[in-house]
């Protein structure tokens, strides 16, 4: 997994750097946004973490770039600036997903795992929690060694569960996640996936939190 | 001077009362005299006409007794009378006159006028002299009468200068205060100005008079701006250039505690230093993004529950590694807000809940529509804040004595005040109240409640 950041702090881009490759990802790191709009065109990487404050270019630039060029990159923005406003325009701009500094190392590792899984490589496909293996490349999901028999939307659900371990995904999240705009949605259809699901999943695998959503807990 | 408009008005009315005053008197005695000659000329056109109808003197040798005299009798026969007569012959015989005349000549029979008093009364007298009928004419006025009448005509002339001074007032009023108007728009273009409308005052709508306190006033409003500028970007590049290096330190901190197989207790306080650090550097950042002064916010209507929700879900790590269950009630509420702002406000709330609430404990969440007010609850079971307290816990820095929850609760008492700062910018009000579970505290945050917008409003959802 070849992984660009583009970032100046030199410190930060250090400590990035050895956390990554402990990590076991492949780095190269460029300072400058002109450096970055080179390399992804002669050596395209599959992610770019992406710093937007940089000395000769705005971030979003390089983005524009990347995304101009369609390269099939994912881009993680590492910003400083506040607010909404920025993370809105960075999505706008194309970016895969935004982590705001300071961010933890686990958070980084576990959003690059979550576009690793994007691109669709067999080795990172799988995720393990507990008893539950769910492999994203071929959409199949298994207990204790044991095929799960999952509808379309039940594995959808269950992916986005799985995907965020420990934090809680509020029934309209998920909702959008399982319909498109427009699509008519019954009130209770969350409901009753989740019931079907938790018929196939061992006992309080799915937690409910009452009046906001559902959540499953590191194990 | 206290009004201008006041002074003004003061100032110009005396001097219209005074120039009054002054050209009715001058009109009074110039009058007077005008209206004697017209008086005296009345006299004799008076005697013109009483000669010419007098019978002729044709008994001038007889001796006419008195008796002859022919008494003339108006309706009423008194000195009320305007003018009297005598008609008088060479024998100084008074032969006709009017009811209220003596029977004697009541003057000298030489052309002319006088003054003479007779009857109690002092009249003015014109003796003319008939020549072919050779009759001596007597026309007499009163002069309390005369004097009387003249005035009433001249008051008729003056008096409508006295009515119209309070018509002027009036009207000078209207017309400083149309005259005026210029200040009051500027000073209202000051009031209606928000506290961080810097914009310059356009000069083309205001009078010339204006253009050197206008001037002035733009040249300090542009300082000002500029001064303000240089804030704002100072917080935001103060956000980047501590962000960066904290950033740097965490995760240099956090690689070293992976690289140690047993992780020392320095690594482990160093990280928690670097938290802790972290954490007041965003509040301050917080406290000074919310600030009236520096709010940068856009309002539009936002799905409060959402960002209630969303906020529970971006805390779930907190929840789950303190044991606290969780739970929402409530109904689908719209506010006029920031987005921004109210996350911070309820990440704060519900950060206060999760830290201050002993391990396993609840919390209880809840938005409610209630008539045109939208109450946000935020509940847990905690240790409450003491009444007496309630009022401080706003102030900056201040915490409850010092952590009586127990030792390693992460904090810098900016929490509450930046939450009042986001209610004070939205105009909701907070309450801080006894929970509705044995301990604990109720934190009722009210909100206007407005329409859902019809349109799907996506940059919520976010």
């Amino acid at each position: 997994m070849q992984i660009l950041l583009v970032e100046d702090d030199q410190l930060l881009a250090e400590g990035i750097v050895s956390a990554l490759k402990q990590a076991g990802f492949a780095v190269h790191w460029v300072k400058t946004g002109k450096a970055a709009c080179t390399h992804v065109v002669a050596e395209p990487p599959n992610i770019v973490l992406l710093d937007l404050g940089l000395p000769d270019m705005d971030g979003l630039e390089v983005l524009r770039h990347i995304r101009r060029k369609k390269l099939p990159i994912q881009v993680l923005i590492l910003t400083a600036r506040d607010g909404l406003d920025a993370k809105v325009s960075g999505l706008d701009a194309g970016a895969d997903d935004y982590l705001t500094k300071p961010f933890a190392r686990e958070e980084l590792l576990a959003r690059l795992r979550v576009l690793e899984r994007r691109l669709g490589t067999s080795d990172t496909a799988t995720i393990d929690v507990g008893s539950l293996s769910l492999n994203t490349a071929n959409f199949h999901a298994s207990l204790q060694g044991t095929d799960l028999a999952l509808s379309k939307r039940e594995y959808m659900l269950l992916k986005a569960l799985v995907e965020n371990l420990g934090i809680i995904q509020t029934k309209e999240n998920l909702e959008a996640k399982l319909y498109s705009w427009g699509d008519e949605v019954a009130s209770n259809a969350i409901e009753v996936h989740i019931h079907n699901l938790r018929k196939k999943l061992p006992e309080s695998f799915i937690r409910t939190v009452r009046g906001i959503g559902y959540v499953v807990d590191r194990q | 001077m206290k009004s201008i408009r006041i002074f003004l008005v003061i100032i110009l009315i005396a001097i219209v009362t005074l120039a009054n005053f002054i050209a009715a008197l001058r009109g009074y005695t110039g009058s007077m005299v005008e209206a004697e000659k017209l008086f005296d000329q009345r006299l004799l056109q008076q005697a013109e006409l009483l000669a010419y109808s007098a019978p002729a003197n044709t008994n001038t040798n007889t001796n006419t007794n008195t008796n002859n005299t022919v008494v003339r009798q108006s309706q009423n026969a008194s000195t009320d009378q305007p003018l009297q007569f005598q008609i008088i012959n060479d024998a100084t015989v008074v032969i006709e006159r009017s009811a209220a005349m003596p029977e004697t000549p009541v003057t000298e029979l030489v052309a002319g006028l006088n003054l003479v008093n007779f009857n109690n009364y002092r009249w003015h007298t014109l003796v003319y002299r008939d020549v072919e009928k050779s009759l001596w004419i007597i026309v007499a006025e009163r002069n309390d009468q005369r004097y009387r009448l003249a005035e009433s005509m001249i008051l008729q002339a003056v008096f409508p200068m006295v009515i119209a001074i309070p018509i002027i007032g009036v009207i000078i009023w209207l017309v400083v205060g149309f005259g005026l108007r210029p200040i009051n728009r500027l000073a209202s273009e000051f009031r209606q100005r928000e506290a961080n409308d810097l914009s310059i005052i356009k000069t083309t709508t205001m009078p010339s008079e204006f253009n050197q306190l206008i001037q002035s006033a733009n040249e300090l409003l542009r300082r000002l701006d500029a001064s303000f500028d240089r804030e704002k970007r100072f917080s935001g590049d103060a956000a980047h250039e501590l962000r960066t290096p904290i950033a740097a330190m965490k995760i240099h901190c956090e690689n070293l505690l992976q690289e140690m197989i047993t992780p020392s207790v320095s690594a482990q306080k160093l990280q928690q230093g670097i938290e802790r650090m972290s954490y007041l550097v965003e509040q301050i950042l917080s406290l000074n993004r919310m600030s009236p002064d520096h709010f940068m916010g856009r309002f539009e209507p936002l799905n409060l529950t959402q960002l209630l929700k969303q906020q529970v879900a971006e805390l779930s790590v907190a929840v789950h590694d303190h044991g606290h269950s969780i739970e929402f009630e409530g109904d689908e509420c719209w506010v006029l807000g920031d987005g921004a702002a109210l996350s911070t406000l309820l990440n704060n709330l519900l950060g206060n809940a999760i830290k201050y609430t002993p391990n396993n404990g609840k919390i209880y969440v809840a938005t409610w529509l209630r008539g045109d007010q939208v109450v946000l609850e935020v509940m847990d079971n905690g240790a409450g804040i003491a009444p007496e307290a309630c009022e401080r816990v706003f102030d900056r820095f201040y915490r409850l004595d010092g952590d009586r929850n127990n030792s390693n609760v992460q904090g810098c008492g900016l929490g509450l005040s930046i939450v009042k700062q986001v209610v004070d910018l939205h105009g909701a009000t907070i309450t801080l109240t006894h929970s509705r579970f044995a301990t604990g505290l109720l934190v009722i945050v009210s909100f206007l409640a407005v329409q859902k917008p019809i349109k799907k409003d996506n940059a919520n959802a976010l």
